[in-house]
């Protein structure tokens, strides 16, 4: 009686841990392709809009997943249940770090990012007091990165802001900041970071290209080494595919803010003064990767000496 | 028949069991280490984290929140429950709230939470206070309506004021469905805290038990995260068998309440 | 003797769908200080319904009950009922916290309230099991506690439904002596209903014999200490039964 029961418990356990070994098996291989929901993934959007992956090489199915952050998608390609992910430089820089096998393939997009308040007294990082409240999504993130970089340069101390922090979703970032509860600035993204400095009193305080020294990719592509012999065909052509995507979206705006206005639920004018807005710009190039990771060792969120070059796929 | 061993015998074991079965799936499996550690690194990070103090102050943070949090809402709970059972306009604002509240999950209120007071511990407790005051009410309300009529009439033969009825009579006679409520609380009150603790951060640089695991999460620090969970898991275990065990032994058990 | 508690003409119907029941009509009934007058008729015939009344807990649909001149509208503490439900006390509570509970609202300090009730406990035979809960006692005993806390108050009535009816036969005839004697030492007025003739004979000063919706005043000229094997008690022991008899038709 007892040891039925027990071998029963032991078999449901078996059953119910994670493993990248149980892979079914079908005619096709099936691609899984992760993304998050933003302006900067508009070249995906226009993929899925034209329905440009149909022509994929022969055997290859593709399936997109969309998840709320980078965190996920990477806790999915370490289970072995994700082929390829887009996402911030610094959230892969920490997968790598902590022994994911995975490769940069190529950049997707730039953006303009910002901190922004809607108090007069905070004009400069220097203002900030300890009361004071900044909200982003999340620590480890691009956005608390950079907020730490300029820490650095302008305090002194990349952490110095750290206690300051509140994680919060953009738009629930967003609202906390307008609603003048005790949000004090926000760490955010397109069209977000529009809407706050377009509200009363909102000013930026710090741009994310200030914030790096200069320009840098904002979402780049990532694939699994798990998934390398399973990409290897498809990779060429979707990079092939994104790149004029990329070209579409920067040459042709309106065209493109007519296609993707209802699947973005915003009105083409709008969506048009995003996808045109300085310091969106869409492309493969991957900018800025070694920075990131010189300063992210350097403040100690990296542990390995990652090198850029060893993070590039290769096929 | 079998001697009757202490819970924690038998507990023991399957624990024991557990963890060697996930030790031996870590170890031969080849499942990532990023996506089951072995029980060992758990444990190296545990003792780590306990000793340097962020741990346990981060636990201790989470652990007051939830006092304050169950505190609150017990009060409100009896408050609200009592006026109900006195008086019928209040029984009718009571179960048109509870109709309301009862069914509505904590995190389902984090926005309007969020743009109404904020970030701070205060949104916390009030989503703690959310979680535990309905099922609270509920519990008592049913207490009340199944106090046996006798000690009703008791009370009225010795013409007990309406206030020291309830006090005296009421309450002690549904004790057995507050502390059935107090549990449920307890459950709901653990949720509501991780998940809000997980979507708000730290406040002010130091946050609870969901934000340790949130913070391990984001930075891939998977045994961290499995840490953090064994905490929780072995407060809930201390809770259940330490506090409620006590407590319903020297009650409702000694009272012959509850069978 | 002055009286104590008056009830006239007292009458009840229960209304159920249609039309209405009677229960009782034309009931009057008296207790003088220091008496002690049962109720006695079979069960279902409304014997509790007017014990309620007589306490305060129902209404007559007519007819009124006065206690000490004033008439009774509600429950109160001088008149105390004792039930026959043995769940009457208090489980969160130990014996003795259960019997100085109603003098929580006295205004008496707690060890003078405690010893009061250990008082009334040791003249109901409970003085050992003063921190025993009501569930480690047996349905006598809780009878007992139920007698020291409604005895702690000094009320004027008691109004005692069936108490030792759930109980066996050695258990009754101990509570029947504990009663007289109380009554006796204490000086105490109850109204006591039962079904049982024995127990109605050996503890009443009158008796009212009820049944059918009405009620009977039966002389009771018996002397005390009642003894169950007196030629005296066996005759009206007879008596009873065929008046009772009549009275069913």
């Amino acid at each position: 009686m007892r040891n039925k029961s027990l071998l029963l418990i032991l078999f449901s356990l078996f059953t119910l841990i994670p493993g990248g070994c149980q892979k079914e098996k079908s005619e096709d291989t099936e691609i899984v392709i992760a993304e998050q929901f933003g302006l900067a993934y508009a070249p995906l959007q226009v993929l899925k809009e034209t329905g440009a992956l149909k022509d994929a090489p022969e055997g290859t199915r593709v399936r997109w997943v969309r998840t709320a952050n980078a965190t996920a998608i990477r806790e999915a390609m370490a289970a072995g249940r994700m082929d390829i992910g887009f996402m911030g430089i610094p959230p892969f820089l920490i997968g790598a770090d902590r022994g994911m096998d995975w490769k940069v393939f190529g950049g997707l997009s730039r953006s303009p990012l910002g901190l922004v308040t809607n108090l007069p007294e905070l004009r400069t990082l220097q203002d900030f007091a300890p009361h004071h409240r900044i909200a982003l999504p999340q620590p480890g993130s691009i956005q608390h990165i950079l907020l730490s970089m300029a820490a650095e340069r302008i305090l002194g101390d990349p952490q110095v802001l750290d206690g300051l922090l509140v994680t919060l979703s953009h738009p629930d970032g967003m609202n906390a900041l307008l609603s003048a509860t005790e949000v004090s600035a926000h760490f955010t993204a397109p069209p977000y970071l529009m809407k706050e400095l377009n509200a009363p009193q909102g000013h930026l305080l710090l741009s994310g290209e200030e914030a790096f020294g200069g320009p840098f990719t904002f979402i780049i592509g990532v694939t699994s080494a798990a998934s390398a012999k399973k990409v290897e065909p498809f990779l060429p052509f979707l990079m092939k595919k994104i790149d004029e995507a990329c070209v579409f979206l920067n040459e042709n705006p309106e065209e493109a803010a007519k296609m993707l206005a209802p699947s973005y639920n915003l009105p083409e004018e709008e969506l048009l003064t995003l996808l045109t807005a300085e310091g969106t710009r869409y492309g493969t190039e991957v900018l800025g990767l070694n920075r990131f990771i010189e300063f992210m060792h350097a403040a100690g969120y990296l542990e390995q000496p990652l090198s850029a070059e060893d993070l590039q796929y290769r096929p | 028949m079998k001697k009757q061993l202490s819970p924690w015998v038998n507990r023991s074991l399957y624990i024991l069991i557990l963890l060697v079965v996930w030790e031996a799936t870590a170890r031969y499996s080849g499942v990532s280490p990023l996506v089951l550690p072995p029980v060992s690194g758990v444990f190296k990070v545990l003792f780590s984290s306990l000793l340097d103090g962020s741990l346990a102050a981060n636990t201790l943070l989470s652990l007051g929140l939830i006092a304050a949090g169950l505190g609150i809402g017990s009060t409100l709970g009896i408050l609200l429950a009592v006026g109900a059972a006195r008086w019928k306009p209040a029984r009718d604002l009571v179960d048109t709230l509870l109709l309301i509240f009862h069914p509505l999950p904590g995190i389902a209120l984090f926005p309007l939470v969020i743009l109404w007071f904020g970030v701070g511990y205060f949104s916390i407790v009030i989503l703690i206070v959310h979680s535990v005051l309905w099922p609270m009410v509920t519990n008592l309300l049913s207490g009340f309506e199944s106090l046996p009529e006798i000690y009703r009439m008791v009370g009225t033969n010795y013409q007990l004021k309406p206030a020291a009825f309830s006090f005296y009579i009421l309450l002690p006679g549904s004790f057995p469905q507050f502390i059935a409520g107090f549990k449920i609380g307890w459950a709901r009150a653990w949720r509501a805290l991780i998940s809000a603790e997980m979507i708000f951060g730290a406040a002010g640089g130091l946050g609870g038990l969901g934000w340790f695991i949130f913070k391990r999460r984001v930075f891939m620090d998977t045994p961290g995260i499995f840490a953090g969970l064994i905490v929780i898991i072995v407060i809930g275990m201390l809770v259940e068998d330490l506090i409620f065990t006590a407590v319903e032994k020297r009650t409702v058990l000694r009272w012959g309440m509850k069978s | 003797m002055k009286t104590l508690l008056e009830a006239k003409s007292l009458a009840v119907s229960f209304s159920s769908g249609a039309g209405s029941r009677r229960i009782f009509s034309g009931i009057d009934l008296t207790l003088k200080e220091g008496g002690f007058l049962s109720i006695l008729g079979p069960s279902g015939c409304g014997k509790t319904t007017l014990l309620k009344i007589l306490a305060g807990f129902h209404h007559a649909d007519s007819g009124t009950v006065t206690h000490g001149g004033k008439t009774v509208t509600g429950p109160e503490k001088q008149r105390l009922m004792i039930f026959q439900d043995f769940q009457q006390l208090f489980p969160w509570m130990t014996v003795l916290k259960n019997t100085a509970f109603p003098l929580r609202f006295s205004g008496l300090p707690r060890p003078r309230r405690e010893a009061l009730a250990a008082d009334y406990l040791e003249r109901v035979g409970m003085a050992e099991h003063l921190a025993s809960y009501p569930h480690e006692l047996s349905g006598g005993m809780k009878q007992r506690v139920a007698l020291a806390r409604a005895l702690v108050t000094r009320p004027d009535i008691l109004l005692m439904d069936e108490p030792f009816a759930g109980l066996d036969a050695p258990a009754r005839k101990n509570l029947r002596a504990l009663v007289t004697n109380l009554w006796s030492d204490l000086g105490l007025s109850v109204i006591f209903v039962t079904h049982d003739i024995e127990e109605a004979l050996v503890l009443s000063e009158t008796l009212l014999l009820f049944s059918r919706g009405t009620a009977k005043d039966y002389p009771l000229e018996l002397p005390r200490p009642r003894d169950e094997s007196s030629e005296a008690f066996r005759n009206l022991r007879e008596d009873l039964y065929s008046e009772i008899s009549s009275l069913r038709g």
